[in-house]
């Protein structure tokens, strides 16, 4: 092999193997074959310490077709993404036997950028992706548990980090045309050699796989890193903007009697729209021992949603249920990073302090069938929540022994005006409703580590982890109620020059674990709830231009008082993600075929009831040909044309009106798409 | 979609009595009791006919707070508890319906099968019933008075809530059995004002008759209708 590919190997599997892995984007100089010096920057986050980080490559990331988010957020190992109500929502996450409704136990990052909503209107910790251009994702560093300081609300399940960069330099023009009338085009460039530089811009539209999934989207991303006198400069700019339809789910039953098809869109004038604006800056500052990093940002949030879940059962005039949350964040982060010695052994240590502030306007109306208009106002709230965070986390180093340690305290402030906080008039003085509420959240992390020989690595693992609560659900003056995780994991990570293996058990005990019903504004507690699982991670290289990404988890969740098995989590979730390249010269171009597949394999989640779902398997596939700077790709999703939900709930609902309304909890779905095909023809200048 | 999710949810985790909840169902059957040997006005009423169309039908997990069993509360002794009122029915969540409507009628000689219940097991509290039309007819005597008696379809405005049914059901066969007390529905019926007979000798209830008001009280008191659980 040449040393340039046994180099590429070795960096490709830093990140995986994370033996000796450097803080954040350290750059080292390498020699070629030629003898001529080459910049070669190794970027991984902070080094692993736990058999559950993982780094996701650009190369998996490229080898299966990528629609969007929904796709890019299935390379995350054991995570299901769900996309149930248009093109432009938040996908419902499942990861180590949560179920993350649409991000409450999973963090989400974009290179800085925190993207869990405080307090959403729709759902607690609400994440959106769908601005995230997948073309523009150059790696994914997962850390799934919360035995990371760094971690902060949200990462119950674990933290999903979205670094960004263009593959190659240059211009990108890609253009595609796909069925049920999708176009989308992607314009982008990067100017040097380092691929975090760059801008991108993503068009794209489509009329949908069935009735009422029509959206149309525009995402720009841009960043820029540039090294001005010793410090390294960060700028990174969002703009996006989405209008999408939703058909609503499908009651099992209706499907059943043939009432209505499986692709039916059940309510009329479902969907929505999102826009986000957002800025970062951060400033990376060297010093002897470490660096310390500055970023500070803004996101200016909103969305607005209308769907009718339960079609006629709580108002003859329909049950349409609007809501509109926009958000205004800002925030600020210093990270120390400093290494010392002690005792003639390396110790390492990390201080972040950060802070942020959301302020937040949310209305949710029912509206009626007929004609869309408002006729109930439920909630007309804003409020102004306020965090502030500081942790610390040392790592000892002593023989093959690695020691970790860390702590972190969040506190929370929150202050209300809720308008309709009464609606009897006996109490509503016209003025609403203001009220405030404090609280505090403080964590253990600590670590062992045991290096035997070159690739064998132990890990054991505890956390402390925590889910900010629904500022609406507070009440004046109270103590702010967290959602406590408690979490352990031990494992093992292999690495040799053509595998890496990560393999781990874990367990997540939930003190009070409660939910948030937004619809009523109350928060119910459920009691103690425990996850138990293990989690395989594979990336192996056997020959040359071949990669192949596989995980596999487990995961059983249990309220331990009862027994009971938590309803919707998933139990067995599998993905494999496999591409290959074969170089060749054509007309003296340097060319190369490709072809790639992404598999996804969802086992039966339980319902309520004792009733399982679905299976769900998928298989995504692509092949093209480039040749010099014109590449021709076809992607097929759903290749199988699995006829699968994407999501399935139990509730009671009624879309036929004037009918007998059933209360009692049935099926409903929402359908997932059929097999898909798009062609896409890539310019790179 | 986070609500249903979450409601779904704790509909499961929070089920009443610990009972590990399965889809079921169960036959609903419905039967009449014969009227009483007097009413309140002293009115001796023979039935001919008796009808009703029955759906939907549901059952809930609320209790029926006012037909509580009776216990003995120590504070009764130092003046006792003191309540607001009675009342504050709350259905609570469904555990079972029937929706297919059907017309019964209510003198056949063994129970008429209403239908199959689409269910899950529960702690059951509580039922409720909607009566489409209910109708009456028969004669009553008094002092040596006779009136034949029609009472004209009656359409309760509203489902009839918070009928008792308290049971926790699991897996066990056998089926809920409606009995109509007509002695209930007859009893505030003072058939003196039934009006003047028809060509026919019968005198139907107009809508706005004594008579009429005292027949819809008697169908819409929920004492009237009484529920149990009959093995097989």
């Amino acid at each position: 092999m040449p040393r340039l590919c046994r180099l590429a190997f070795v960096v490709g599997f830093l990140p995986v193997l994370a033996a000796a892995q450097p803080s954040i984007e350290d750059a080292g100089v390498v020699e070629s074959d030629a003898g001529t010096p080459m910049v070669t920057t190794v970027r991984g986050s902070r080094g692993a310490r736990s058999a559950s980080e993982y780094v996701v490559p650009q190369d998996v990331v490229q080898a299966a077709p990528k629609q969007g988010a929904t796709d890019l957020l299935r390379l995350v190992p054991g995570m299901v993404a769900s996309q149930h109500s248009g093109a432009g929502k938040a996908q419902q996450l499942f990861l180590r036997g949560f179920d993350a409704v649409h991000g409450q136990d999973v963090e989400l990052d974009v290179a800085g950028l925190p993207v869990n909503q405080v307090s959403h209107l729709h759902a607690v910790g609400y994440a959106d992706v769908n601005w995230l251009i997948p073309e523009a994702v150059r790696e994914l560093h997962i850390t799934e548990g919360s035995y990371r300081a760094f971690q902060g609300d949200f990462a119950v399940a674990g933290t999903v980090r979205f670094d960004l960069g263009l593959a190659e330099q240059g211009l990108l023009v890609s253009a595609s045309l796909g069925q049920f009338a999708t176009q989308r085009l992607v314009v982008g460039f990067r100017p040097g050699e380092d691929e975090s530089t760059f801008a991108a811009l993503e068009l794209s539209k489509s009329d949908g796989f069935g009735p009422q999934r029509a959206f149309g989207k525009a995402s720009l991303l841009a960043q820029a890193t540039a090294n001005v006198k010793g410090a390294r400069v960060r700028v990174l700019l969002g703009n996006y903007v989405t209008r999408f339809d939703s058909p609503g789910v499908v009651r099992e039953a209706d499907v059943d009697a043939g009432r209505f098809t499986f692709f039916q869109a059940t309510a009329r004038g479902q969907g929505g729209s999102a826009s986000r604006h957002q800025l970062l800056v951060g400033l990376d500052l060297p010093h002897d021992t470490g660096r310390t990093t500055f970023e500070v940002y803004g996101v200016l949030s909103d969305l607005r949603l209308r769907n009718n879940f339960t079609g006629y059962i709580t108002d003859e005039r329909g049950d349409g249920l609007e809501q509109t949350h926009n958000v205004n964040t800002v925030g600020a982060r210093v990270i120390h990073r400093r290494s010392f010695t002690l005792l003639g052994n390396p110790l390492s240590a990390e201080l972040g302090l950060g802070a942020h502030r959301d302020a937040a306007n949310q209305i949710q109306r029912r509206y009626r069938e007929s004609d869309g208009t408002p006729y109930a106002d439920e909630v007309d709230a804003r409020f102004v929540q306020s965090a502030a965070d500081a942790y610390g986390e040392l790592t000892y180093s002593r023989g093959g022994w690695r020691f970790l340690l860390g702590g972190r305290a969040d506190l929370l402030g929150f202050e209300i005006v809720d308008t309709l906080a009464f609606i009897n008039p006996r109490f509503y003085d016209g003025k609403g409703y203001s009220r405030s509420a404090l609280g505090v959240h403080g964590g253990l992390k600590a670590g062992i580590e045991r290096t035997l020989g070159e690739h064998v690595r132990l890990f054991a693992n505890y956390g402390d982890g925590f889910r900010s609560p629904q500022a609406r659900s507070l009440a004046d003056g109270e103590r702010a109620p967290f959602v406590s995780v408690r979490g352990g994991e031990v494992g093992g990570a292999l690495a040799f020059s053509k595998l890496a293996l990560q393999l781990s058990g874990f367990t997540s005990f939930v003190d009070d674990d409660f939910f948030f019903d937004h619809s009523v504004g109350t928060t119910v507690f459920i009691g103690p709830t425990l996850r138990v699982g293990g989690a395989l991670q594979a990336i192996a290289r056997p020959i040359e231009n071949l990669v192949i990404s596989a995980s596999g988890t487990l995961a059983t969740a249990h309220q331990t008082q009862t027994g009971d098995l938590l309803p919707y989590f998933a139990p067995t979730v599998a993905r494999i993600d496999a591409g290959y390249k074969r170089p060749f010269t054509i007309f003296g171009l340097a060319s190369h075929g490709l072809i790639g597949a992404g598999f996804t394999l969802l086992g039966p989640r339980p319902l309520p009831f004792e009733e399982f779902s679905q299976t769900v398997a998928l298989l995504d596939a692509r092949i093209g040909v480039r040749i010099g700077p014109a590449e021709l790709r076809f992607d097929f999703s759903n290749l199988l044309d699995a006829r699968w939900r994407d999501g399935e709930f139990v509730y009671a609902s009624s879309f036929i009106p004037g009918a007998p309304v059933s209360r009692l909890p049935s099926r409903q779905f929402t359908a997932g798409a059929p097999r898909q095909f798009s062609a896409t023809v890539e310019i790179h200048i | 979609m986070s609500r249903l999710v979450l409601s779904s949810t704790l509909a499961c985790l929070c089920a009443c009595g610990g009972v590990a909840q399965k889809r079921r169902t169960f036959p609903v059957e419905v039967t009449h009791a014969a009227p009483a040997a007097a009413n309140d006005s002293g009115w001796a009423v023979t039935l001919t006919k008796a009808t009703a169309k029955v759906a939907p039908v549901r059952f809930f997990t609320g209790k029926v707070l006012l037909s509580s069993r009776w216990e003995f509360d120590p504070y009764l002794l130092i003046g006792g508890t003191a309540w607001a009122h009675p009342g504050h029915y709350l259905q609570g969540d469904a555990l079972g319906e029937l929706l297919t409507p059907k017309d019964l009628d209510l003198l056949a000689a063994t129970p008429t099968e209403l239908g199959l219940a689409e269910a899950v097991t529960g702690d059951y509290g509580s039922m409720q019933l909607t009566l489409d039309t209910v109708q009456l007819a028969g004669t009553a005597t008094k002092d040596s008075v006779t009136v034949k008696f029609d009472t004209g379809a009656f359409t309760p405005p509203a489902p009839i809530e918070g009928v008792r049914f308290e049971k926790i059901l699991e897996d066990e066969k056998g089926t809920a059995r409606l009995t109509a007390l007509t002695s209930v529905w007859l009893s505030r019926i003072d058939f003196s004002t039934a009006g003047t007979p028809n060509a026919d000798g019968v005198s139907v209830f107009s809508s706005d008759s004594v008579a009429f008001n005292g027949f819809v009280r008697g169908v819409l008191d929920t004492s009237a209708y009484d529920v149990k659980w009959v093995a097989p």
